[in-house]
């Protein structure tokens, strides 16, 4: 079929049915057709540009003629809003006159890449641990703008006015670009992406990564080359310079050279991201025989054993419990053998993420057995505690509200084995403290015959 | 101070390349974005990352290209933050698009300084309809009401100055080449 000159121009004007798009969206797949419709995109383009600087030279006249209402009746009988004179303004200036400006806002004096840090603020510093900043000092709290931040040693997490969380592992230079667009020059980072800031781009000298939705791990060698590798969700990589997209799903890692021709798949490997993921999800401090988990399809409760060390697990975030639920302790202090009567409850509403910490001897070990594993350790979290769960029952009962989507959870005995009231403290018991500021956690945990768990609760919105 | 001087040579180069390169990269996305707003924003979205990102400009290559294979990006990001249900030009299309508004780079400037002279011999009901299109932003139907016309003369109109204003500009190009 044909496709007129009229069909096109309000194909452009964005003014036909969805028919009459497929129709043009079919005819432009032969060469002929998209340079004829490339033609008539530019004249489109150059009218509302000329069309636009004309308008303004015209206003510019009529204020220095002291008419500043010029009669827009030649336009027809009937009145008409007059146009936003800003608007006017501001893309005549963009399209026509700022060339020279953008270049010397963006480039700047001094480095290329140290330019202007925009006031406007897109990030805050959320929590650091040990951490040099060799461009200038920053607190927990400063305000992030555009620009370059280079971290030299230790930790530090960056929250995003939209939600996304990217800590940096340092040495690492990383640019904000903008609230949906950052830049890894080198260095390690890890991320995780809500549904609202989905999109949200990390470009590298080797690839940029586009977030479909997830979690994920980017590490650029001080030669550009990267890493990406997918914890949850999906990712989208294209070589830099590259139209070619490809897909990246969790559980999954690729490397990339700059100026490389390929993307390669390679062995899924969390160990880089050690250092930053927990302080991403939530964890910001682990310490003694603790071990976080970095997450992917395998290393979920039930799939990952360790008897040395208590696992710290993710499992899952932004819950919003629709009923209420119970809890073995609320307030701060020594855990211990509750009387069944008590019941401690957290209410419905709110949102609330959970983590496993676990102490899973690999295989099984026989009752009464000497040396069992004993480990001791503590946890600090990003936000409080509000609630414990250590008991077989309730974390059972917890399981398809609070546990791993992933994770497989046994049915057996499974909690952990507290001291009563009247106990000594040396009794051989689990020990669970909770710290007055109820963000961090001690234990010391000896392994019987049952798992050790505790589910932890803790407080999304505060 | 050689510092300074690299990047005052380097700010030029940039200037140069995007006045030059704009145009096309504004036909590129009032094509594949329809409505003037949503596209200028990402033109200037668009001018801001290629000047943030000019030093991995490969200077041995044409920088409308590279303009344009960043220019594709953003109007996949913009398509993917937009209602589903609306037909959307596919990864090839973008690419057609992009090879086709490459093609037409050449004469580029000498086509716009001949609309500027194509459009001071408009007729005023002409240049009327395309004000009351392009700067006062109205819709057909709109303009319809305004000048007492029906939507379909409106669009027809529009149309015909459009290519009256094409054919113009190819006769003065044309002219100067004889």
């Amino acid at each position: 079929m044909d496709v007129s000159d009229e069909l096109l121009d309000r194909f452009l004007d964005g003014d036909t049915s969805n028919e009459e798009s497929e129709a043009v969206l079919h005819w432009l797949e032969a060469d002929q057709n998209m340079r004829r419709f490339a033609e008539r995109s530019e004249i489109h383009a150059d009218l509302r540009r000329s069309l636009h600087r004309r308008n303004v030279q015209q206003e510019a006249l009529a204020v220095c003629s002291d008419d500043a209402s010029p009669d827009l009746s030649e336009y027809g009988d009937k009145p008409i809003r007059r146009h936003d004179g800003r608007r006017t303004f501001a893309f005549v200036a963009a399209t026509l006159a700022t060339a020279a400006l953008l270049a010397s806002v963006l480039f700047g004096p001094g480095n290329s890449f140290d330019r202007s840090n925009s006031t406007a603020s897109i990030a805050t510093v959320a929590y650091q641990s040990n951490a040099g900043w060799s461009d200038q000092q920053r607190s927990v709290g400063d305000p992030i703008g555009r620009g370059i931040v280079q971290l030299d040693v230790g930790i530090a997490r960056l929250d995003f006015a939209n939600g996304a969380s990217v800590t940096l592992q340092g040495s690492a230079r990383f640019e904000v670009l903008s609230n949906n667009r950052t830049r890894l020059h080198h260095g390690i980072l890890t991320a995780q992406i809500p549904e609202a800031a989905i999109g949200f781009e990390v470009q590298t000298p080797a690839m940029d990564v586009v977030d479909l939705g997830t979690a994920f791990g980017v590490s650029v060698g001080t030669d550009g080359e990267t890493g990406v590798c997918v914890f949850e969700g999906e990712v989208e990589v294209n070589l830099a310079g590259r139209d070619a997209v490809q897909l990246v799903r969790e559980g999954n890692a690729v490397r990339s050279r700059p100026s490389g021709s390929v993307i390669k798949s390679v062995a899924y490997e969390t160990n880089r991201y050690e250092g930053a993921w927990p302080v991403t999800s939530g964890v910001l401090q682990a310490t003694g025989l603790m071990k976080f988990v970095s997450p992917g399809p395998e290393f979920v409760p039930g799939r990952f054993e360790d008897n040395e060390r208590i696992l710290v697990f993710l499992e899952r975030s932004g819950v919003v419990p629709q009923t209420e639920f119970f809890v073995d302790l609320v307030d701060p202090g020594q855990y211990q053998r509750i009387h069944r009567s008590e019941q401690h409850a957290i209410a419905a509403g709110g949102r609330i993420r959970s983590y496993l910490l676990q102490l899973d001897p690999v295989g099984r070990l026989e009752r009464n057995a000497i040396n069992k594993p004993r480990v001791i350790g503590q946890v600090t979290f990003d936000r409080p505690v509000i609630g414990l769960i250590a008991s077989s029952k309730k974390l059972s009962a917890t399981d398809d509200l609070l546990g791993h989507p992933g994770g497989d959870y046994v049915k057996t005995r499974r909690g952990i084995e507290p001291p009563r009231a009247d106990n000594a403290s040396d009794s051989g018991r689990d020990v669970v403290i909770l710290s007055v500021d109820r963000r961090t956690l001690s234990l010391d945990l000896s392994a019987g015959t049952a798992v050790d768990q505790i589910r932890v609760v803790v407080d999304e919105l505060n | 101070m050689n510092q300074d001087l690299s990047e005052n040579e380097r700010r030029q180069e940039f200037t140069q390349h995007w006045l030059a390169a704009e145009p096309s990269v504004s036909a590129y996305v009032f094509a594949s974005i329809a409505g003037f707003h949503d596209a200028e924003d990402l033109v200037q979205q668009i001018a801001q990352e290629v000047a943030r990102r000019f030093d991995q400009y490969d200077s041995s290559r044409p920088f409308l290209g590279w303009v344009l294979w960043v220019a594709r990006s953003r109007v996949i990001d913009f398509y993917r933050r937009r209602k589903r249900d609306q037909l959307v030009f596919s990864d090839e299309l973008l690419q057609k698009l992009s090879q086709a508004i490459v093609e037409r780079d050449a004469g580029r400037s000498d086509r716009r300084e001949a609309l500027e002279h194509c459009l001071e011999g408009l007729p005023g009901k002409s240049r009327r309809g395309l004000d009351l299109r392009y700067v006062e932003e109205l819709p057909s139907a709109r303009i319809a009401d305004s000048v007492g016309s029906t939507t379909g003369s409106v669009r027809v109109l529009l149309t015909r100055v459009r290519s009256g204003l094409a054919e113009c500009v190819q006769r003065r190009l044309t002219m100067v080449d004889a």
